[in-house]
């Protein structure tokens, strides 16, 4: 089947007035300069509304008594791309597996969020949050203790409505 | 009439005094780092090749001539145009005579192609 | 109303230049600001607002950056000259609105001073000089820096503005014709006493005028020499700092002298259209609001407020064309640079040329024909002009002379062949070899 021929009028230049093309466009700017309307976010007093998808920095989710959820199972140092993750797993007297180092490395982290969907516990997750700014390069590493503080919106990383997700 | 230039002479030294103040001031209170790299002549990051004052090409010399020629045909033309409509037909048909010489310089200029590429 | 005396005039006269140097300071530094806001408003965001109330005091924080910032030079520029570049394009931009009238005169208790720094009687030629001036800043900043692209920049605008200086003296050769003096206060009592503005009768002169400034300027569509993709920047490479700070400073300067030039040579200056109280002209030792039916001089009556008004008005007029420079300049995408020089040399040229003569012709059939000076004459000058204007509009914007790669190629071909003697076998067709441009 032959392709479909779309013919393109192009005015010849001999035909044209570039002074009414030019008219056109100043009309077009001026239009766009009295317009009211401007794109611009007037940061800090108005914020970006961000989707509850959005990822940022992490949070690590705790029990009621103050514990961390994380177990230490070594998920999500393992499939974090950027390697950010430095976790020192540890047992405590009863058994329980606990970490004794987790840090995340927010210059290396590429907030991909992998580590929020592996975690068999729910425990990690990157949060809706990007106003985290500092002095000195290494107040962005992440302990657990700043993880455990953080008190943002975690990502919604999972469609509520499907029944499969939790 | 020679004491209208004189604010003309006080707003020259006013000018003066303040591009010469802008070039002492920043000189005062730069920081001075050179490094080697910010010594060199920028050439998009690379080693630059080549003696800068090579030779440019000649059509810039052809504007100018250009330019002299017809910039001299204006000035020329103003102490006419001034007294255009005291003097008459006379002198304007001189003035015409001396345009269409001009334009016939022009036209020559035009379809010899010194006006070409520039 | 009596004359200055010595002292008075001296002092009057430092004011003045003191309040215009001011001015024109603060204007620049506020036109920076204007520009991005205004760039801003185009592109539908607001541009920068934070730093005073509106953004107002972000020139200064420009201004404090720029002192505060270190001034690299090559190791191999001529030292002196990279330091003249420049001083000698800045101090140029700020001296030249002197001579520009910007309100009617202002009756003291000392005398009556008029609102003109310096009321020369050479006027306009004086703007034409300075404007002249202004290439060797450029030219020697790009030769100065000892780098190739900034040589080449420079060579580069200044052969544009050099171009353009041609039709710009031209255009102001048609004015000259029917205002009689180069003195910009003249220019002004003349519009006035013909009840038109020079932009109705002499249209033509006026595009041409416009179009000039905007390349002498530098200002998009012409600003191929500062074009920042292009020759990277062009011939301030090198500058940085405080050195770099005064071009950008003389160009809106020179926007600003434009300007006011346009509205003083073809909008009336300080005029205030339809109202006869205003206007104001030294008439052999006395100041005249015009001539009555027997030719016999009407005394002006000046007052304060009507130096405000005035003033007011001329603020209005330059400032809607600052507008248009800044609208045009984000609107239209930039010319190449071999546009430029056919534009200026092979549309402008010939046409500010041949309406010279039009309107020579005109002026001079009128005057025979016993016309007096008035509304009349300038109203069937402005029928000339209409006609002359539409024909190049019409005619010659129709892309035969300005076009893009292809018919600059044409040419090319038809000039070879005509040189060889032959028929001109280009990939357009076989052309003859006698077809004109």
């Amino acid at each position: 089947m032959p392709p479909k021929v779309k013919v393109v009028r192009r005015p010849e230049p001999e035909r044209t007035s570039y002074l009414r093309a030019t008219l056109k466009g100043m009309a077009l700017t001026f239009r766009h300069l009295v317009n009211p309307n401007k794109v611009t976010i007037q940061y800090p007093e108005e914020r970006p509304v961000l989707s509850p998808r959005w990822r940022g920095t992490h949070r690590m989710e705790v029990h009621a008594d103050g514990r961390p959820k994380c177990v230490a199972c070594g998920l999500c140092p393992t499939v974090c791309p950027a390697n950010c993750i430095r976790l020192v797993g540890g047992e405590d007297d009863q058994g329980n597996r606990y970490p004794v180092v987790y840090e995340i490395d927010e210059f290396r982290c590429i907030f991909c969020g992998m580590c929020q969907e592996v975690c068999p516990v729910e425990a990690i997750h990157v949060g809706v949050d990007y106003e985290n700014a500092e002095y000195t390069r290494d107040r962005f590493v992440y302990d657990l203790d700043r993880l455990m503080e953080q008190d943002h919106p975690t990502a919604l990383l999972w469609d509520p409505s499907d029944p499969r997700s939790e | 009439m020679a004491e209208s230039y004189v604010p003309l002479l006080i707003l020259f030294a006013l000018s003066g005094a303040t591009g010469l103040g802008f070039l002492a001031i920043s000189h005062i209170l730069n920081p001075r780092r050179p490094t080697p790299q910010k010594d060199m002549p920028y050439e998009s990051g690379m080693i630059p090749l080549g003696d800068t004052r090579a030779r440019f090409p000649v059509k810039f010399y052809v504007v100018a001539i250009s330019f002299i020629v017809f910039d001299l045909e204006t000035v020329f033309l103003l102490p006419w145009a001034v007294q255009a409509r005291e003097l008459g037909w006379g002198p304007f048909l001189a003035v015409a005579l001396f345009v269409v010489v001009l334009a016939v310089g022009l036209i020559y200029e035009w379809r010899k192609g010194g006006l070409e590429w520039e | 109303m009596q004359e200055l005396s010595q002292t008075a005039f001296l002092v009057a006269a430092t004011l003045k230049v003191l309040a215009v140097f001011a001015g024109v300071m603060g204007v620049v530094a506020l036109l920076t600001l204007l520009e991005r806001r205004i760039a801003a408003f185009i592109q539908d965001r607001l541009g920068p607002n934070r730093v005073g109330p509106f953004g107002i005091l972000q020139p200064v924080a420009d201004g404090l950056k720029n002192f505060l910032k270190e001034e690299t030079m090559p190791a191999t520029a001529a030292q002196p000259y990279f330091l003249l570049g420049p001083l000698l394009s800045l101090v140029p931009a700020l001296v030249t609105f002197a001579v520009i009238p910007f309100a009617s005169p202002l009756p003291t208790p000392w005398g009556v001073v008029d609102m003109i720094v310096a009321d020369v009687p050479i006027g306009i030629l004086y703007i034409l000089a300075l404007s002249s001036l202004a290439v060797y800043g450029v030219v020697m900043g790009g030769w100065a820096s000892n780098n190739k692209y900034s040589f080449l920049g420079g060579l580069r605008a200044s052969a544009q503005m050099v171009s353009y200086e041609v039709a710009l003296g031209l255009s102001v050769v048609v004015v000259l014709i029917v205002a009689g003096n180069v003195t910009l206060t003249e220019m002004v009592w003349r519009q006035q006493q013909m009840g038109l503005w020079f932009a109705f009768p002499l249209s033509l002169a006026f595009i041409l005028f416009v179009i000039s400034a905007f390349a002498e300027t530098n200002r998009l569509p012409f600003d191929m020499p500062e074009a920042e993709s292009e020759l990277v920047g062009g011939f301030h490479t090198e500058y940085s700092g405080m050195k770099y700070a005064m071009y950008p400073m003389a160009e809106y300067a020179h926007m600003l002298t434009s300007s006011a030039l346009m509205a003083t040579l073809f909008f009336g200056g300080w005029d205030i259209p339809f109202w006869r109280g205003d206007d104001a002209f030294r008439h052999e030792g006395i100041w005249i609001q015009g001539f009555d039916g027997e030719g016999s001089p009407v005394p002006a009556v000046l007052a304060w407020w009507k130096t405000i008004l005035t003033f007011g008005s001329f603020a209005v007029k330059t400032s809607f064309f600052i507008l248009l420079y800044m609208w045009v300049r984000w609107t239209v995408p930039r010319f190449r640079y071999d546009q430029i020089m056919q534009l200026g040399w092979k549309v402008l040229l010939p046409t500010a040329l041949a309406y010279v003569m039009v309107v020579a012709v005109t002026v001079l059939s009128l005057d025979t024909v016993g016309v007096p000076y008035g509304f009349v004459w300038g109203a069937i000058l402005t029928m000339v002009s209409a006609l002359c204007t539409a024909v190049f509009l019409w005619v010659v914007d129709r892309g035969r002379i300005l076009s893009g790669a292809a018919y600059g190629l044409r040419e090319r071909y038809r000039i070879q062949a005509r040189t060889l003697g032959r028929e001109a076998v280009t990939p357009f067709g076989v052309g003859g070899s006698g077809t004109t441009a």
